[in-house]
């Protein structure tokens, strides 16, 4: 369970510098006050804007422990090491689903507050913690792809968007029916198996991303 | 233990490899060659860092970028010291600990690279050459045996050159030291030069050796 360490290891660091989860909790809150503020009646599409909100600070903070490792040359220490290029990307997909649960926990309660949501809280809070948990394994399976390439911060919303679609569609299904008070079982099924076969392709060729 | 065949290495456009070949079985190798030889990014396709454009290198008879078993027994310290700024030197060298899965007390490495007091201080608070004793030790916290040493000695003041190059020489397994200081290079018992990418000696002798880096210049 070496990819532990590693995401042990990223905890620490973001522990010390609380880089990205400020960033994430700042940029998430201000969007959520900035959406309320300006939308009437923003609890009948409390599901999209969410996502809107965790797609952008998804991509601010699930690339950025990798791209760290990059541009500090310590990724070189981990490829010189015993870590296999897929325990790489295991690690930092540990690390980054604790920080997405972290960021979900404390922005879906004031979104909810804040956008006047009727329905039920705990269904809705399960299933975007598991779509949200989709979104951040895909969004670090994508990543490494784009390690290498200068203009990657430009390149990384074109790149996501689209394999990322599907996944956003299907979540914001699921939320709306978990606050009618049911789960979505297909669509969660979906949400699930689809970032599961991202996660596969990720895998197979890490070999050659890492 | 080191096996190189037609090795070559392109990064986009540039060829910095062109068909290298030798082979290591044991002893101190010292990779002799002015700057842009190609010396580190030798140094960087054994240890596996680097994957090699053409051709094939093999350590312990693997091929280190695909094999954890092999980069197990390899230790490499660089210029880049591969260290996280933001941990202390203490949380560094258990992490790589824990990730070669030994059980070193960095307590006794600190001693004998002489970094005892900074074992609590953070990694971006280090003089150059405190940070290249710590990267040292990271180096040696596997017990490997292959340990290449590339440049490591670039820009560091005597005392800490010594203890360098006091590791190097009473390393038991098989070193790679890869400078452009010939000084150095003398506790080495073979010797490979490089120029512009190509090999141009491969040898036991070390006035051979600057001969071969002389006629570079």
């Amino acid at each position: 369970m070496r990819f532990l360490e590693l995401a042990k290891k990223d905890l620490r660091l973001e522990l010390k510098n609380k880089s990205n989860i400020s960033l994430m909790l700042l940029f998430s809150l201000t969007a959520a006050f900035l959406f309320s503020a300006s939308i009437t009646e923003p609890g009948r599409i409390f599901s999209p804007l969410l996502l809107i909100i965790f797609f952008l600070t998804g991509m601010l903070g699930y690339s950025a422990s990798f791209l760290k490792e990059y541009d500090s040359g310590t990724i070189e220490g981990l490829k010189a090491s015993p870590l296999t290029p897929q325990e790489i990307i295991a690690g930092k997909m540990v690390f980054n689903l604790f920080l997405m649960l972290a960021v979900q926990t404390f922005i879906f309660p004031i979104c909810y507050a804040l956008f006047d949501v009727e329905g039920n809280f705990a269904l809705a809070f399960t299933a975007f913690a598991i779509c949200n948990a989709a979104l951040s394994v895909t969004i670090t399976s994508l990543s490494p792809l784009l390690s290498h390439s200068r203009a990657r911060e430009m390149l990384l919303p074109v790149m996501l968007f689209p394999v990322i679609f599907p996944l956003i569609n299907s979540t914001v299904v699921a939320v709306n029916a978990a606050l009618e008070g049911f789960l979505d079982f297909e669509r969660i099924l979906f949400v699930v198996a689809y970032s599961g076969i991202i996660l596969s392709l990720s895998m197979i060729t890490a070999e050659r991303v890492v | 233990m080191i096996e190189v065949r037609g090795l070559s290495k392109r990064f986009g456009r540039k060829t910095v490899l062109k068909g290298i070949n030798f082979e290591v079985n044991s002893g101190k190798v010292a990779v002799l060659g002015y700057n842009g030889a190609g010396k580190s990014t030798l140094a960087k396709i054994i240890a596996g860092i680097l994957k090699p454009t053409q051709g094939e290198v093999r350590v312990f008879g693997k091929d280190p970028s695909t094999s954890p078993d092999a980069r197990k027994r390899i230790g490499i310290a660089t210029h880049n010291p591969m260290l996280y700024g933001e941990l202390t030197v203490g949380q560094n060298l258990k992490f790589y600990a824990k990730i070669y899965g030994k059980e070193r007390k960095i307590e006794e490495l600190a001693d004998r690279f002489g970094f005892s007091d900074y074992l609590d201080a953070k990694v971006n608070e280090l003089s150059r050459g405190y940070l290249q004793r710590v990267s040292l030790a990271k180096a040696i916290i596997n017990d490997p045996d292959l340990l290449i040493l590339d440049e490591i000695t670039s820009g560091l003041d005597l005392a800490v050159r010594r203890k360098v190059l006091d590791v190097a020489e009473s390393f038991n397994g098989t070193l790679l030291f890869t400078t452009h200081n010939l000084e150095e290079a003398k506790i080495c018992d073979t010797f490979i030069v490089l120029r512009n990418g190509k090999l141009l000696y491969n040898g036991n002798s070390f006035e051979e050796a600057v001969e071969a880096l002389n006629e570079v210049s």
